[in-house]
């Protein structure tokens, strides 16, 4: 079980015109920690878990594994093990060759190896298929294989690259807790790479969020969800309302001016009266109330608004309400028969407790 | 952002810093080898080409660009390139046609017969000729049992009216699967979704084949062409056996081998390399460039249709039939190497085992057959170890300078055989330094590299695209679990690739062992003859058996070329198709 520590670590690609594929990076993630990398294409996730493997050279920064900088080691040196996005499983070798590969290379005797694969893959449930080749397998078989394989290999640190994109959706969510609950057995130092906030909230310990090459925050799925740092860390997971505006009033409860209405927030940090704020409302955090009497109190903004739609998704409905300022907001009403609440046209209160503002 | 480069991790990182340097040593090391091999004695054998009397001069080459007998020579053989490569997409482009719009039982066996001409040269089936066309031929008994021909007449004298469209022909049946791989490949690439419209617009399966398939096929077409085009301008062996020779590389080459050659010889080989680069650049940058922008992958399911038990039988006569026709001459060469006497009928009227034992047991023709395999297997070893190394500097590394191996490496593509083989000749010629490893002393290492250097795009090519099949991941995933990079390369990559190697490795032993042009220039001395040399000895001997043993050495050689299928069959299994990927 290492730590891992990753210092400005900085990756620029001499074709694209100085495109910095990974900005100024700089975390660290603890022994046996379920850390991810949660981004969309293109922000650098992968090509920083390929640093770290070894597979490619940083241009600058330094990469710490266990107390030992590998930055300049190859990737054979460092005892990492990587699940690639496509498997990588060797066409040529059967289950089992393919797992003992990582022992076999560190030179471990024939009969230890073969034992510690044979375990592995029944962690796996692929122990029956240790005499077939991979193309005899299905894309969940496989990827199985593959966890196995860098399992066997005893890294110090797991490296995943979206294991689970290829996998259909139902299988995809059978595997996230299987995964999970395979690498925490372990105790392997584990991270993760991918675009799906799902599968982040629902395994990770911390997740870094990151975009165009930049972290924005890092936090357990609780924090980033309830206190994203930036817009883009409040977009990106979840979903939400947006608004700027100003502060009005200061105080143990702050009152924030805003084209949709009056919003009510807790204090927070730094935050004096005639600042620029963005205020986020989540969707499932919104009441609306068809009686237009309603009034804000202390703890409780209402604001004005008219229903635009609403979209009935079997679990919950979400309403689409056109506010004071002609801005779309939406509110997720927990499976109530939306006919009750909102009809088309209909002038509703949205109603949005101080506790449940964000301010970035 | 500034605009300075960025630190380049090279710098920092040794082991990765030597590993390049390593690679860029071996890659200019290759680089400056083909310069020497390739470049070099074509520069040569050009420049004597721009010398008149001790001085630089354009004289010899306007004085062949502008006399008529030579211009006579360079019509002819462009005229017969052109009638030779129609021939061949005449062939060609139907059966690839049935090919990608049928289904009918056997298909695929009968797809691979056709490719068998490929590998049988038409310098070979040449011999056939002389029995087939001349007075008391072949074609004449078939005519006269037809009733076709009267008895009482004379018989007309097929070969010589005949000789230029026997060339023709020849050639034809020897690269027609060339156009027809060309063709296929270029069907498969487009979208069937682009004829589906047509039709679903109203356009007839006729009008929609000529409007929309055709034009979307024609980058192939030209891209095949050439090859086919170029070869057929530049090939001597099947003129010379057929005896055809108002052919501009004929009449170089018996200028060059009459050791007169002077200026003038020199200038047209200039003019006949000037010919081939152009068409060579045509093909690839013209035609080439708009076959990679308009290929797309299908978006539709092929639909190709059954064909019921007549047209079946249709498809079957028409397939097997080219591949009878293409292999017949090759059949006479058979039946020439075992014939007593053979006059004035279809087949031969007795059959002698004799002709096949004077071969092995005279000793210059025993001799022959044991060079040929010595220079082949020689030869195949260097491209496989050159090209292999070559192939994975291109594909694998980021070595400085490898798009000028990668370009240096094909461009035998460009160079017709005889020019290649005319440098050598200027190399090795009295007087200069490389003297003692000329043809007339000791032609193994200029007829091994020589070998070399023609096949070695091909190997390159063959390995590359079974490089660029296995994933880059596969080899990474080997170095993340701790094997080095060379071990990833054996344990991974090499093995995954075997076929392509084994492939590769076939046609270069195959087409080493029938190779004609640089043989039958480079090798002057009997001792030093190869079988091809050997073959055109014999055939040109005129004495009464000669035509008869020089089929006998060409069935021999087939049989070695058999063997080497059958090997490569063996060692590949289903992977066979490999072999013939052009």
């Amino acid at each position: 079980m290492k730590d891992i520590r990753i210092k400005n670590v900085t990756k620029i690609y001499s074709g694209a015109a100085g495109e910095r594929a990974v900005d100024d990076v700089s975390l660290d993630v603890e022994a046996g920690e379920f850390f991810f990398l949660l981004g969309s294409s293109g922000c650098g996730k992968t090509t920083l878990l390929r640093m770290i493997a070894g597979l490619t050279a940083p241009t600058a920064g330094r990469i710490v594994l266990g107390g030992r900088d590998v930055t300049d080691l190859p990737a054979n040196k460092r005892n990492t093990a990587m699940v690639f996005q496509n498997y990588a499983l060797w066409p040529h070798m059967t289950v089992m060759r393919n797992v003992e590969f990582g022992p076999r290379m560190r030179g471990v005797a024939k009969g230890p190896r073969r034992a510690a694969a044979t375990r592995m893959l029944e962690m796996v449930q692929m122990a029956g298929y240790a005499k077939r080749k991979p193309a005899q397998l299905s894309g969940g078989q496989q990827q199985r294989v593959a966890l196995a394989r860098a399992l066997a290999a005893d890294p110090d640190c797991l490296l995943l690259d979206e294991p689970l994109s290829n996998l259909d959706a139902r299988l995809r969510m059978q595997m996230r807790s299987e995964l999970r609950h395979l690498v925490k057995s372990t105790g392997a130092t584990a991270i993760y790479v991918t675009h799906d906030q799902t599968e982040a909230m629902s395994m990770a310990d911390r997740i870094a969020v990151m975009d165009a090459g930049k972290i924005h925050q890092i936090g357990t799925p609780q924090d980033v969800y309830n206190q994203p740092a930036t817009r883009f860390v409040a977009d990106f997971l979840g979903e939400g309302n947006f608004v700027d505006g100003r502060v009005a009033v200061a105080g143990p409860t702050l009152a924030i001016d805003t084209p949709v209405g009056r919003l009510l927030a807790k204090a927070g940090a730094g935050v004096s009266v005639g600042d620029a704020v963005t205020c986020c409302v989540r969707p499932e955090r919104a009441v609306i109330r068809t009686d237009q009497s309603q009034v804000s109190s202390e703890e409780t903004a209402v604001l004005p608004a008219q229903v635009e739609a609403s979209l009935f998704l079997g679990d919950v409905a979400q309403v689409c309400c056109r506010m004071k300022n002609a801005d779309l907001w939406k509110v997720t009403i927990l499976g109530v028969s939306t006919s009750a609440i909102a009809a088309e046209g209909r002038h509703v209160s949205v109603l949005v407790p101080a506790s449940d503002v964000i301010i970035i | 952002m500034t605009a300075a480069s960025p630190p380049s991790p090279l710098l920092n990182n040794r082991p990765r810093r030597r590993a390049w340097l390593f690679s860029t040593f071996v890659t200019a090391a290759l680089v400056a080898a083909l310069a020497a091999t390739l470049i070099w004695p074509i520069v040569l054998a050009v420049g004597k080409g721009f010398i008149d009397e001790g001085r630089p001069s354009l004289y010899w080459l306007r004085s062949v660009m502008t006399s008529p007998e030579y211009l006579g020579y360079m019509w002819n053989s462009i005229v017969l390139a052109a009638a030779a490569t129609s021939l061949s997409i005449l062939i060609a482009v139907p059966l690839a046609m049935i090919r990608a719009n049928c289904r009918f039982p056997g298909q695929g066996v009968l797809g691979m017969l056709l490719l068998v001409p490929l590998i049988l040269p038409p310098f070979v089936g040449a011999m056939s000729t002389e029995r087939f066309l001349s007075q008391d031929g072949v074609l004449n008994a078939i005519l006269m049992r037809l009733g076709l021909l009267d008895v009482s007449s004379r018989n007309p004298d097929w070969l010589q009216r005949g000789s230029f469209a026997a060339v023709c022909v020849l050639q034809a049946l020897h690269l027609f699967p060339i156009m027809y791989l060309n063709v296929s490949a270029a069907l498969a690439n487009i979208d069937p979704a682009y004829a589906q419209a047509a039709r679903n617009l109203g356009a007839s399966r006729r009008r929609a084949f000529f409007r929309v398939t055709l034009p979307l096929m024609r980058p192939g077409l030209f891209a095949g062409g050439t090859i086919v085009f170029i070869w057929a301008l530049t090939d001597i062996g099947t003129p010379l056996i057929v005896g055809y020779r108002q052919l501009l590389p004929v009449q170089i080459f018996q200028r060059l081998m009459m050791a007169k050659a002077g200026a003038e010889t020199y200038a047209m080989v200039t003019v006949m390399l000037g010919g081939a680069v152009v068409l060579y650049v045509m093909g690839k940058f013209v035609f080439g460039r708009s076959l990679r922008a308009e290929s797309s992958k299908a978006s539709v399911a092929h639909e190709a249709s059954r064909l019921g038990p007549c047209a079946a039988a249709g498809a079957w006569v028409l397939f097997g039939g080219v591949t009878v026709l293409a292999v017949l001459p090759h059949v006479g060469v058979v039946l020439r190497a075992v014939s007593g006497r053979w006059i004035g009928t279809i087949l031969p009227s007795d059959y002698t085992l004799a002709h096949l034992k004077e071969v092995l047991a005279s000793p210059q023709s025993y001799n022959a057959i044991i060079n040929s395999l010595r220079y082949a297997s020689t030869s195949t070893a260097i491209d496989l170890a050159i090209g292999g190394v070559a192939a994975w500097l291109i594909i694998r590394t980021k070595a400085r300078g490898r798009g000028l191996l990668d370009s240096l490496s094909m461009l035998p593509l460009a160079v017709p055989g005889m020019i290649l083989a005319a440098g050598y000749l200027a190399v090795t010629a009295k007087g200069t330094w490389l003297e003692s490893i000329g043809p007339r002393a000791n032609p193994f290492v200029i007829l091994v590299v020589a070998y070399s250097v023609r096949r070695l795009p091909f190997v390159v090519r063959g390995i590359s695209a079974g490089l660029q099949q296995v994933p880059l991941s596969l080899e990474e995933a080997a170095h993340n679990l701790g094997s080095s990079r060379a071990g990833a390369a054996m344990r991974i990559t090499i093995p995954l690739i075997s076929a392509s190697v084994i492939a590769a490795a076939v046609l270069t032993f195959s087409f080493a062992m029938l190779e004609v042009s640089d043989s039958l220039m480079l090798a002057q001395l009997q001792n030093d003859y190869p079988i091809t040399k050997e073959i055109y000895q014999q055939a040109h001997a005129g004495t009464p058996d000669s035509l008869n043993r020089a089929a006998a050495m060409g069935l021999y050689a087939m049989a070695l070329l058999g063997g080497t299928i059958a090997v490569a069959a063996a060692l590949l299994g289903r992977k066979l198709g490999a072999i013939f990927r052009v």
